[in-house]
């Protein structure tokens, strides 16, 4: 006598492999597509205009010229200005001294540590590379914090 | 009353590897690295190098402006396709091509009553004749507060490690 086949009623069971295949295969997909690294931030306040500059006694401004760095601040004597030249052709961030850049603006904190502020002014068409390094190293060199609050921009 | 015999008792011997809650927490811990590491600024807009800076801050910006070498985007939706003719790297010449970009910045600085941060994400060839009047534009949106974002390479590595190319 033949009757209703009978439902298999033993516990069901997930099949993970598949799964897990499809987990590894996305894994590796993802790995593939990302960029792994570690970001930061260089704050900076946009400044427009000829002849800007900042406001404090020093008026410290960097303009990044096409020869180089030309550092132009106010002493109690006067203006001061000094250009650092690069090495040609002057278009990668190894051919500018930063190094050069980073003691002068040492030496300039030292003589007024209570100053802040500097005015990062590109003058020549130059790559951003160039131009972040060297808000980069207004801001800080060798773990010392030199003038932080930035302004960009301005120029000629 | 009838003692029980007693003996040693069996050992269950069957283990079951429980895969699932493995599963659950790979899946988890992939979630957190990407969100940790991955993703970079600009990691959808095509080939992208931010510059190298000795920065530690970590990123704030609300509001993000992307530079690649190709385009311009707002969050990270192109809005202007830059001019790279000769090899150089120009802004397009018709006023009528940074219309979509000053909207969108319009859009997102009336989002809020005090302008948020703007995060600046500039690939690192890109020259300063395209930087400036996009920077410009961000300003006359009232985004004056800008966070360029850059890759951190610590205080004891040389920046330049890529050499002279940029």
């Amino acid at each position: 006598m033949k009757g209703r086949p009978r439902l298999n009623t033993a516990p069901s069971e997930l099949i993970l492999v598949p799964l897990l295949d499809m987990v590894s295969l996305l894994v590796q997909v993802l790995l593939l597509n990302v960029q792994f690294g570690a970001y930061a931030e260089l704050p900076a306040t946009s400044v427009g205009g000829a002849g800007t500059a900042s406001t404090e006694a020093l008026a410290l401004t960097i303009d990044v010229e096409a020869r180089g760095f030309a550092v132009r601040w106010n002493e109690q004597t006067g203006a001061r200005a000094e250009l650092l030249p690069c090495r040609e052709p002057c278009q990668a961030v190894a051919d500018f001294p930063f190094d050069t850049l980073s003691a002068l603006l040492g030496a300039l904190k030292d003589q007024h540590p209570s100053e802040r502020g500097a005015v990062v002014r590109p003058v020549a068409d130059l790559p951003f590379a160039i131009i972040a390094r060297t808000m980069d190293a207004a801001r800080a060199s060798g773990g010392r914090v030199l003038f932080p609050d930035l302004g960009l921009g301005g120029g000629p | 009353m009838p003692r029980r015999r007693k003996g040693r008792r069996r050992l269950h011997t069957e283990t079951e590897l429980l895969l699932a809650a493995m599963v659950d927490m790979m899946v988890n811990v992939l979630l957190f690295l990407l969100t940790l590491y991955g993703a970079g600024p600009g990691a959808d807009l095509g080939e992208f190098e931010l510059a190298e800076a000795r920065a530690q801050e970590p990123i704030t910006g609300d509001v993000h402006l992307t530079i690649t070498p190709l385009l311009v985007a707002v969050d990270g939706s192109p809005v202007l396709r830059l001019d790279t003719r000769d090899s150089r790297l120009r802004l397009p010449e018709e006023d009528a091509a940074f219309d979509e970009l000053a909207s969108r910045l319009d859009t997102r600085r009336s989002e809020a009553e005090e302008a948020p941060p703007l995060a600046v994400e500039i690939d690192r060839r890109v020259p300063w004749s395209v930087v400036r009047p996009l920077l410009d534009l961000a300003a006359g949106a009232g985004f004056t507060d800008l966070r360029f974002t850059v890759a951190s390479v610590g205080e004891g590595e040389t920046p330049n490690r890529l050499g002279g190319t940029d």
